[in-house]
């Protein structure tokens, strides 16, 4: 089973109402966005002038390239299929992809908020709420759950239920009976590029060949550097934070070792 | 803090004369509780009742929600899945009334104006001392001016009750709804005038084989059945046909753009209804049938060929004849769209009725996809002030003898012009209730003069919107989700499925909060101090609605025992066409000097180095209403202003570009907005979202945001036939800032 | 965020330091209350005064002192004041006082943040009576502080500070003093970050 997404361009009108269902449902702090609308054009296209939306949200890809970056501690989980009983154990750190429903999850308990993740999703997908930060973490990160919780209650996701239009459409790639594999079956693609490959699973369907153009426009074009000194260093933070607290040195440690964090932004 | 002691030392040495405060705040209950947070929200479906019987009032469409509330707090809106109207779905601005029933610069508590209008000082008071004040101020200028001495500005849901008050009973001619005089009153009359009803916005576009629209911009308008009855029209194959001078949401849908010069859809139209004349391809035995005239009318209009229609609506003749045959070749199952906002260019009733006529001529009524009014549910009980007549000479068109085709009410320019100059008779007593006159009447200057001369003013509202700064007493009203003050009633969006109608009454969805009050309540408590207390028709909202349910045996009670939505077996709203006339030409329009056949009136061109300004909508916003909702404010920040691309290579901008814009009559807005450069949109037009630029700052999170349209209209227009304002026709110059 | 820590110095309480405190705290929750004439009076402004004095505070009570002195109607000026701090907004100078604003990233009223401090009431035996305003308004978290305190139950009182109160109040603190307010209610909330500042 994969869980993807259907975004259905000739029916969306661009309300953004799926951007505030999310925010209300997860009670999102306003300034952060789990999902997102872009307003497109109006421009002209090699078929005219064309204007439409691109509604945005995790990808849960094939090729999740924020999980490897990861750097929280490992630990063991078993994850169990719902639908056949069937279990798998395996090492994940903070954020995995599902071996059952292929949706890609985060754990914010053992989230440390290095931030290395949401700098490696193309998409932009991934924020880091510093508000969170606490005694073993920086922040904390959040992301589009394609609604499991719900979705384990038989509801739709929060998005997919508000949208006036129906043009967003969820269910498993994997069946070739549910209407996202009709939709596949169409011609709806994920936004990818050349440099940017890595088998998103929010697929968009236009049949106006000017909305597609945009959309393309719209798709990442390069694939983000991550600083893997960013990482390594929150790790070493947020572990030298609990040695030097004992011993008074916090404030003269933590001050060096914020330094260094920020003096790698600017790099 | 200045002290050398620590609070330790301080308790240690103590001695001093507090004053004994018993703990009167506090009480104990046993209760349990969970005291840590966790990271993850749980969800709106965990913990949480569902509270029935909401009805939005984010805009006026008035979708049906059900409430996930949690320990008393609203956690999220949904559709009810009852409703046959929205269903599930809600808008964007839907699912922010969370956000705007818990935003914190929300009225709160009735506050008095020590300072002064325009520059309010405000001060907490009684709601006693709030009511005995109005109570007092308004009674006595009705003493010495009589009734015709208050005027009432209000919009929506809240205003109902209180201005019927002030129109029925206490009997004040000089009501101004900015629904009608600054919105869609022109069109209603227009089509009153030519088919004998009002068509609100009753097109079956979800059966319609042609859809046409004029300036109509569902997508960036969200009305949200009429957006589902529009997408499933377009998705059953109906080719859409969009006039606008800017590639608007429904141009990117379209099938036809017609990119027409601003000010000459009435030419457009008379030279289809021309052309479909000429070449016999109208709808013969329908117009044989209803029509009442025609044979005048098209004499009338012979000079509309499709030449002289495209050199003044600048577009190309064969468009135009496209267009036409579209309409022939799939008569009669031709939505051509009423529009809603209406009020232009002052030109607009004559515009409004060339759309009736056109729709007459296609035989475009009654059947699928025409001009086809839903029926919705009857014999509710009509529950009212009682009406006394208004007093002889008090209603200021007919002393004017002008507008005799006016929306009910009195035209806002009429009434301002007379409360300013005091005749025919001073206007000292202003009642504005959830509408905010700033932002939506033409010409800021003299709405100011009129309040400043004003000896009482009196504001309802639940924002502190720019016109709340010239209240003297300020009251709280609830929001929608706090009270019970109306009834939505009407049939499924999709006339062609089997008929269905529903009666959904608003029911709050969580008490109202600090000292919110109804405005039923308000109104009544006012009657009661004023002396009307024997003629309240109701003596709470609940008792409003279940009166007036009673009529159909129904009650708030057994309606929210049901899910918050009675549904019951309709009727097909098709062919109830037996008494229709189509009038062509109006003798009545003709005794009293208007023209009688649909005329196209030529507006004025912007000068040299200026462009046309027009507004229009955004998903986002309902103008100024939500211009605070911190949700919405994160996705819409500004208004930024359409800019042509070719136009703005001329003028050096370039996207995103920070701008002021300065009018025709060197009016400068006071903010700033950002450039939109796109090749969708005329060379001679700018475009931006109307409603923002707010002034006061109470509204933290609007203030100064975006550019107020309105701050540059004006230039005032008014519609000869029915009073109401028309809107773009100010002319702006772009000024660069950075 | 900071770790717990027990306040030693408490367990060693007389009965006469446990009524002071609660008294304190329900004293600086007055100050928190629209003004009233019941409250606002002459009795009220000396017990401030006197407060001030065994402080050894002589800014904050020149700043009281001047005021009184010069105002004709006290409770007319305050009641202004109040509405204008705490009440309507303006951006830049109003400061409502309630937790969520300040901590739940949204700046609305009944927040997370609300949610968890009624919770941690009810946990404690408690609940507020006027349920028109949100349970995190800075009154009611003050006479929440008294009913604790009157109890003597000191664990609970600085687990409240630290956890609920101080890491939203610091915030808000900030804010008001970023200008020049009215010298009541720049006494006033000086006097509860006083009182309710962990101790060094």
């Amino acid at each position: 089973m994969q869980y993807g997404m259907i975004i259905d361009v000739d029916k969306c009108v661009g309300c953004h109402a799926c951007v505030i269902a999310c925010k209300a449902e997860w009670e999102v702090p306003t300034q952060f966005d789990r999902n997102w609308v872009h307003r497109l054009g109006p421009s002209l296209t090699s078929d005219g002038m064309a204007a439409t939306y691109y509604p945005g949200l995790c990808n849960h890809c094939e090729i999740p390239v924020c999980v490897p970056v990861c750097p929280a501690d490992p630990v063991n989980v078993t994850f169990k299929d719902a639908k056949t009983g069937k279990t798998v154990t395996m090492e994940i750190r903070a954020t995995w992809k599902d071996p059952f429903n292929g949706t890609v999850q985060v754990d914010r308990e053992r989230c440390i908020g290095c931030g290395a993740c949401a700098e490696a999703c193309p998409y932009d997908a991934r924020f880091i709420d510093e508000s969170l930060k606490d005694d073993t973490s920086l922040g904390k990160v959040d992301k589009c759950t394609y609604c499991m919780p719900r979705v384990a209650e038989g509801l739709e996701p929060a998005c997919v239920q508000t949208c006036l239009a129906r043009a967003r459409i969820f269910g498993d790639l994997d069946d070739p009976n549910s209407e996202v594999s009709q939709y596949v079956k169409k011609g709806a693609v994920g936004l990818t590029s050349k440099a940017v490959q890595i088998g998103p699973h929010g697929l968009y369907y236009a049949s106006k060949k000017g909305d597609m153009e945009l959309l393309m426009q719209a798709a990442p074009q390069e694939m983000p550097k991550v600083s893997l000194r960013r990482s390594m260093l929150t790790r070493l933070t947020v572990a030298a934070q609990t040695h030097m607290k004992e011993i008074g040195l916090l404030g003269l440690a933590g001050g060096l070792l914020v330094q260094s964090v920020q003096d790698d932004d600017k790099e | 803090m200045a002290t050398n002691l620590t609070r330790r030392n301080f308790l240690k040495a103590a001695s001093i004369a507090a004053a004994s405060v018993p703990l009167s705040q506090v009480t104990a209950k046993a209760q349990s509780g969970v005291v840590k947070a966790p990271l993850v929200s749980p969800g709106s479906f965990k913990n949480t009742q569902t509270a029935v019987g909401g009805v939005c009032e984010m805009c006026f469409w008035r979708c049906q929600l059900v409430g996930k509330v949690r320990d008393g707090r609203l956690i999220k809106l949904e559709g009810n899945p009852k409703s046959i109207d929205n269903g599930e779905a809600i808008c964007a601005r839907g699912n922010a009334g969370v956000a705007m029933l818990y935003d914190p610069d929300r009225l709160k508590y009735p506050l008095k104006n020590i300072g002064e209008r325009g520059a309010p000082k405000w001060q907490r008071i009684s709601w006693e001392e709030a009511l005995d004040t109005c109570a007092t101020k308004l009674k006595t200028i009705i003493d010495r001016d009589g009734a015709k001495g208050l005027c009432f500005f209000g919009h929506g849901s809240h205003a109902k009750y209180l201005m019927d008050f002030l129109e029925r009973t206490v009997s004040t001619p000089n009501i101004s709804e900015a629904s009608f005089f600054q919105c869609r009153g022109v069109r209603d009359t227009a089509y009153l005038a030519t088919l004998d009803i009002a068509p609100d916005e009753n097109v079956d576009m979800a059966n319609a084989k042609v859809i046409f629209f004029t300036g109509t911009h569902i997508g960036e308008n969200i009305h949200l059945s009429h957006a589902k009855n529009y997408l499933r029209g377009l998705e059953q194959g109906a080719k859409l046909i969009v006039v606008d001078p800017r590639y608007s949401a429904s141009a990117a849908k379209s099938h036809i753009w017609v990119q027409i010069r601003p000010g000459t859809d009435t030419a457009f139209v008379l030279a289809i209804m021309n052309y479909l004349i000429q070449n016999k391809k109208y709808n013969a035995d329908f117009v044989e049938e209803h029509g009442e005239g025609f044979a005048e009318m098209a004499k009338g209009i012979r000079e509309w060929t499709l030449e002289k229609a495209a050199e003044e609506c600048d577009v190309p003749a064969s468009q135009i004849k496209e267009v036409a045959d579209l309409m022939a070749a799939n008569m009669p199952h031709v939505a051509i769209h009423p529009g809603r906002h209406t009020t232009w260019y002052g030109n607009d009733f004559q515009r409004c009725r060339a759309l009736a006529c056109l729709t007459g001529l296609l035989g475009a009524i009654g059947c699928k996809g025409g001009l086809v009014l839903p029926k919705g549910p009857k014999g509710l009980t009509r529950i009212n002030w009682p009406y006394v007549p208004h007093e002889e000479d008090s209603v200021l068109r007919d002393v004017a003898d002008e507008h005799h085709f006016s929306p009910p009410g009195t035209p806002t320019e009429l009434l301002r012009d007379a409360a300013i100059s005091g005749k025919p008779y001073p206007i000292k007593g202003a009642v504005i209730c959830g509408q905010n006159i700033m932002q939506c009447m033409p010409n800021q200057e003299k709405t100011i003069k009129m309040l400043k001369q004003m000896e009482f003013v009196l504001c309802v509202d639940i924002m502190p919107t720019d016109s709340t700064m010239y209240a003297d007493i300020l009251l709280p009203d609830c929001s929608y989700l706090e009270k019970s003050d109306f009834i939505k009633t009407g049939q499924q969006w999709d006339l062609g499925k089997d008929p269905q109608q529903y009666i959904a009454p608003r029911m709050p969805l969580v008490a109202p909060g600090f000292e919110r009050k109804d405005s039923i309540w308000i109104t009544n408590e006012l009657a009661k101090r004023m002396g009307y207390g024997d003629k309240i028709p109701a003596q709470n909202q609940e008792e409003l609605a279940d009166k007036a349910l009673a009529g159909v045996n129904l009650s708030l009670a057994k309606i929210k025992a049901e899910g918050g939505i009675h549904v019951q077996p309709g009727v097909s709203p098709y062919d109830d066409i037996d008494d229709l006339t189509v009038h062509f030409y109006n003798e009545d329009m003709e005794d009293e000097g208007y023209p009688p056949i649909p005329t196209y009136v030529p507006i004025e061109q912007p000068p040299q180095g200026f462009v046309r300004l027009v507004y229009g909508r955004t998903p986002l916003h309902t103008f100024n209403r939500t211009a605070n909702n911190p949700w919405l404010v994160n996705e819409a920040k500004t208004n930024p202003l359409w800019v042509n691309d070719k136009l703005a290579a001329r003028l050096g901008l370039k996207e995103g570009d920070t701008i002021k814009l300065t009018n025709q009559d060197g009016v400068t807005s006071p903010t700033t907005t950002t450039v939109k450069v796109t090749p969708g949109i005329r060379e001679d037009v700018v475009y931006l979202y109307h409603g923002y630029g707010t002034k006061n700052p109470e509204m933290t999170q609007a203030v100064n945001r975006g550019i107020d349209d309105n701050s540059l209209i004006t230039k005032i227009a008014v519609d000869p036939e029915s009073g109401a304002h028309g809107m773009r026709n100010n002319f702006v110059k772009i000024v660069k800032v950075s | 965020m900071p770790g717990l820590t027990c306040s030693s110095h408490q367990c060693t309480d007389t009965v006469a330091e446990t009524t002071i405190l609660s008294r304190l705290y329900s004293f600086l929750a007055l100050t928190m209350h629209y003004p009233d004439p019941e409250l606002c009076n002459t009795v009220f402004f000396e017990a401030m005064t006197s407060l001030l004095k065994s402080l050894g505070s002589q800014t904050e009570l020149s700043l009281l002192r001047d005021w009184l002195n010069q105002t004709p109607d006290p409770l007319n000026d305050l009641k202004t004041a109040y509405t204008h701090l705490f009440i309507t907004a303006d951006s830049g100078e109003t400061i409502p006082p309630y937790a969520s604003i300040y901590r739940d990233g949204n700046g609305t009223l009944q927040g997370r943040s609300t949610e968890q401090i009624r919770n941690f009431y009810r946990q404690c035996g408690f609940d507020i009576t006027d349920t028109n305003e949100p349970a995190d308004h800075i009154r009611f978290q003050l006479d929440f502080l008294a009913a604790l305190t009157s109890e003597a139950r000191f664990e609970d009182e600085q687990f409240f500070l630290q956890t609920f109160f101080r890491p939203w109040f610091e915030l808000f603190q900030k804010k008001f003093m970023q200008e020049a307010r009215h010298p009541f209610y720049t006494v006033s909330i000086q006097l509860i970050d006083f009182f309710t500042k962990e101790e060094q």
